[in-house]
């Protein structure tokens, strides 16, 4: 049941191939309908405002592309959300792993540990790790304590406390997918592999890890997106450098009521992430032999 | 033997790291002073009492969960017939499409509620929890999009022929071989959508009425002016609902076990 | 088998429940307020709190009038004026955010007829909002972690060895950055800003950045930072409970939260009576003696007692030592210092 079973149907098979997609495509209608009427629509609108507000023209652009913050803030989180989805996979993967064999208790067990922190708002896990990192916080007392340490470091703000706790919002969202994928992998393939003779590590490159592959780009896509929002952990636990788009759209768009601005932030935002999202598409499909001519 | 070892000790500290916070969080919840400092120099059980004196809580759980279900049911539909449509559907531009589908999730929130404030407002639905459901299924449509997608992507489109060739209606191809694969990615979506309509803030502070509060936003509230450690108390509910919630779904699949394992015997 | 099928039928019972229950909100959309019921913006928190406690059922007494609080988000109020369809009667905000608001025409203008102008601090009565109450921008440092004595002035705070906390925003921080850098009080307008920047850069390495009021608090009290600035209301209290955090007005930039009435308000007419029963010198003195934020209304402090006077920014004393902010020199920069602000953060 790999690739390549669609090859050599019979003339049924093909013609009921052909009705199935037709099925499918109508299932694309509901969804479809909902996102036009209460995404697109909307979004339109928003764009629009972008080159009419104040005035019409491109005046919003041409302030982002003058200099000022905004092109460095958007480089720097598109940067944070990388460096969080790539954390977050190396966390991920062995532990997807490892619970993708668990059965019973042991199973329960680690899946609660897997979805309370999702349960938990973002703003009260932020404030937790503050008081990890704090100057006389727990982490600084157990270094000092054993005798690592002789005085406190500081931890907050900065790259370490933040990249903690944004990998600790998105950990789920890259453990879950993966989770999901691996319990549905065949491991007879795999004993087959090392029964011919491959080595485990052999056998697990070569077989179990392209078969994990739309598990990995689901999980990459969601924590990915998801991260280029950050808005509560960066601005609590981050330094000046975590300075998150989100953050500077929120405050044209909440304080300073500059709309054509926060559209046009926005618009950028939509359509250099939107365009790396495509591209990921195009490689990851034909990574997986899906999508195939999809652009 | 000791690689597998090394492993399962490596996926045990991850999952302790993703607890640690509840660590901290529990033990503040009981402090017997009135702002936040770990660990705690008295204890006490008063926070648990403020918050049981003060019915926005409550009010504000309810509303968060009138909410955040609709928009998983909501989401796990609109999202698993996206998946299927766009994957096994063959049609053209699939990437752009998909991109498309999953845009909502890379939007500012601030500005998706700013677009979606007229359009709810011609079709008189302001101000009211429709609103805000239809606003987090936008945001919830794409967690489930991916999650299913991949479930989708994992098994092969033959078997679904397979059982189409052999008579079976659409209907009962779905049931019976397509559900079972995706059952999963399913679940899973509709557990990250609940959980990020759960903490939403914005798109309901716009879309929702006056006096409708959301656990987030009392949360927000609470922390206006300096912490103190009723926020812990209720992260801490919070915590044990959902160890009551999973423990009693590991019992029903206990007793489910059981009376399978009877029947066959 | 039999359990099985129990077990499936109480399932979908309690999802038909749920159904039952959730349906009830949905159908009950919450029509426009009735007659007698205000919906009152504001941030939420303690002043909330205090507004209830105060002029909310004070009102209700005099005008059998409910009020209802919602969050104040700038982007919904200007999302509700530009529809044509406000729900909000009164809106509470830090005053620098309403003077920009007001100049974008989101609010009606004031009716001072029944507001006694004479008695309220100057620039407290604004064409579109009202100026309720003083807070402080001021000097504060945790008692545990200080060597040496107090802090007096803002050059005493940059000269300290240790941690500094500041607001992550230009607003007040840069006034603070101009006092520690020697520029005289009463100079301090129109701010100069790249002075002000050339101060923080001397203690970029010592700042440590707090980005909201509650966190603010909690950096000072568990002794994450040594000294610097932090408004009186979020360390009063947490002093009075024994944390060990303490502060002094010297210097101090003042900063209001004020009141305004949306364009458009429901119940414009009640809500100008609103105002000018928070603006009477009983409810503006009994605010006061719940929270210590000042009042803007000369003829409350004679009906406070030493005690309270003394925690309270406005008071004769200590509002000699400090410096209101200049909202107008806001409202036409914010903008523009905002963006240098960012700049300067992530250069």
């Amino acid at each position: 049941m790999l690739k390549g079973a669609n090859t050599g149907t019979p003339a049924t098979m093909r013609k009921a191939s052909w009705s199935v997609a037709r099925l499918y495509r109508w299932m694309l209608l509901a969804p479809a309908l909902f996102l036009a009427a209460f995404f697109v629509f909307p979004i339109i609108r928003v764009v629009l405002r972008s080159f009419s507000d104040p005035a019409w023209g491109v005046q919003n652009y041409e302030r982002i592309m003058a200099g000022g913050p905004y092109l460095q803030v958007l480089l720097a989180t598109i940067q944070t959300a990388a460096t969080v989805t790539a954390l977050c996979l190396l966390l991920a993967y062995p532990v997807a792993y490892v619970m993708s064999r668990l059965t019973g208790s042991l199973l329960q067990i680690a899946a609660a540990c897997v979805i309370i922190p999702l349960w938990t708002s973002a703003v009260i896990r932020s404030y937790a790790w503050m008081v990890v990192f704090q100057r006389k916080g727990i982490l600084n007392e157990a270094l000092i304590g054993a005798g690592v340490l002789d005085d406190a470091i500081r931890f907050l703000p900065g790259s370490f406390a933040v990249h903690v706790g944004m990998v600790h919002i998105m950990l789920p969202f890259m453990i879950l997918p993966l989770l999901a994928n691996m319990r549905a992998i065949d491991r007879s393939l795999l004993r087959a592999a090392e029964i011919m003779g491959a080595n485990p590590l052999v056998a697990f490159a070569k077989v179990y890890f392209p078969l994990s592959m739309p598990g990995v780009s689901a999980g990459v896509a969601l924590v990915f997106m998801m991260s280029l929002g950050f808005f509560i952990t960066p601005a609590l636990l981050g330094g000046p450098q975590h300075l998150m788009a989100a953050v500077l759209i929120e405050q044209q768009a909440n304080v300073i009521l500059d709309w054509g601005l926060a559209s046009s932030l926005a618009t950028v935002l939509l359509v250099v992430t939107g365009a790396m999202y495509v591209l990921y598409m195009r490689l990851t499909g034909n990574a997986t032999g899906n999508l195939k001519g999809a652009l | 033997m000791w690689g597998r070892a090394l492993l399962a000790g490596l996926a045990g500290l991850i999952l302790l790291y993703l607890i640690l916070p509840m660590l901290v969080v529990v033990p503040l919840s009981f402090s017997g002073q009135s702002y936040l400092s770990f660990p705690p120099q008295s204890w006490s059980l008063k926070w648990y009492g403020t918050m049981a004196d003060n019915p926005l809580w409550l009010e504000a759980t309810i509303n968060s969960l009138l909410i955040g279900i609709p928009t998983a049911l909501i989401s796990v539909a609109f999202g698993t017939l996206a998946a299927l449509g766009i994957v096994r559907g063959n049609i053209p531009r699939a990437g752009l499409i998909s991109a498309a589908m999953v845009a909502p999730m890379m939007m500012p929130h601030v500005i998706l509620a700013i677009g979606l404030y007229p359009v709810m407002l011609e079709l008189g639905l302001l101000r009211t929890h429709v609103a805000a459901i239809i606003g987090h299924s936008v945001i919830g449509i794409p967690l489930v999009f991916i999650t299913v997608s991949a479930a989708v992507t994992g098994y092969n489109g033959a078997l679904e022929l397979a059982a189409m060739t052999m008579g079976a209606n659409p209907w009962q191809t779905f049931w019976k071989v397509t559900f079972p694969m995706i059952r999963v990615g399913m679940l899973i979506g509709g557990i990250l959508a609940f959980a990020t309509s759960f903490d939403e803030l914005m798109l309901s502070l716009f879309l929702t009425g006056a006096a409708t509060r959301t656990l987030p936003r009392l949360i927000w509230e609470q922390l206006a002016d300096y912490l103190t450690p009723t926020i812990a108390a209720v992260a801490t509910l919070v915590f044990v609902f959902t160890l009551v919630l999973l423990a009693i779904v590991s019992l029903l699949q206990i007793r489910r076990g059981r009376a399978m394992a009877g029947q066959h015997g | 088998m039999k359990n099985k099928t129990a077990g499936s039928l109480t399932r979908r019972e309690a999802l038909a429940m749920m159904g039952a229950v959730s349906l009830v909100p949905w159908l009950d959309a919450t029509p426009a307020q009735a007659a007698s019921q205000l919906v009152f913006a504001s941030g939420g928190g303690k002043l909330e709190e205090t507004y209830k406690k105060t002029v909310f059922s004070a009102f209700k007494e005099k005008t059998s009038n409910d009020i209802v609080t919602t969050a104040n988000e700038g982007a919904k109020l200007k999302a509700m004026v530009e529809q044509g369809q406000v729900e909000w009667d009164m809106m509470q905000g830090p005053a620098e955010q309403l003077i920009v608001f007001g100049r974008q025409g989101l609010f009606e203008p004031i009716d001072y007829t029944n507001i006694d102008k004479a008695n309220l601090l100057p620039g407290a009565a604004n064409e579109f909002f009202a100026l309720t109450d003083v807070a402080a921008y001021n000097i504060g440092w945790n008692t545990a972690n200080l060597k040496g004595p107090a802090p007096q002035n803002w050059a005493e705070v940059w000269a300290y060895d240790g941690r500094i906390g500041l607001w992550k925003k230009p607003f007040q921080t840069l006034e603070v950055a101009l006092l520690a850098d020697g520029v005289a009080i009463a100079d301090l307008y129109p701010l100069d800003i790249e002075r002000a920047f050339k101060s923080l850069d001397k203690i970029k390495s010592k700042i440590v950045w707090w980005e909201r009021g509650a966190q603010g608090a909690q950096v000072f009290l568990d002794g994450e930072v040594d000294v610097g600035a932090i408004w009186n209301g979020r360390v009063h209290q947490p002093k009075l409970d024994g944390a060990p955090v303490d502060f002094n007005f010297n210097q101090a930039v003042f900063v209001n939260d004020a009141w305004a009435v949306p364009k458009g308000a429901p119940h414009k007419k009640e809500a100008m009576e609103l105002l000018a029963l928070a603006l009477s010198p009983e409810q503006q003195a009994a605010f006061a003696r719940e929270l210590p934020y000042g009042p803007v209304n000369r003829a409350a402090l004679a009906l406070l007692d030493d005690k309270v006077k003394a925690t309270l920014p406005s008071s004769d004393e200590n509002y000699k030592k400090g410096r209101l902010l200049d909202l107008e020199f806001w409202a036409d920069n914010s903008q523009a210092t905002l963006e240098k602000f960012n700049s300067w953060l992530i250069g």
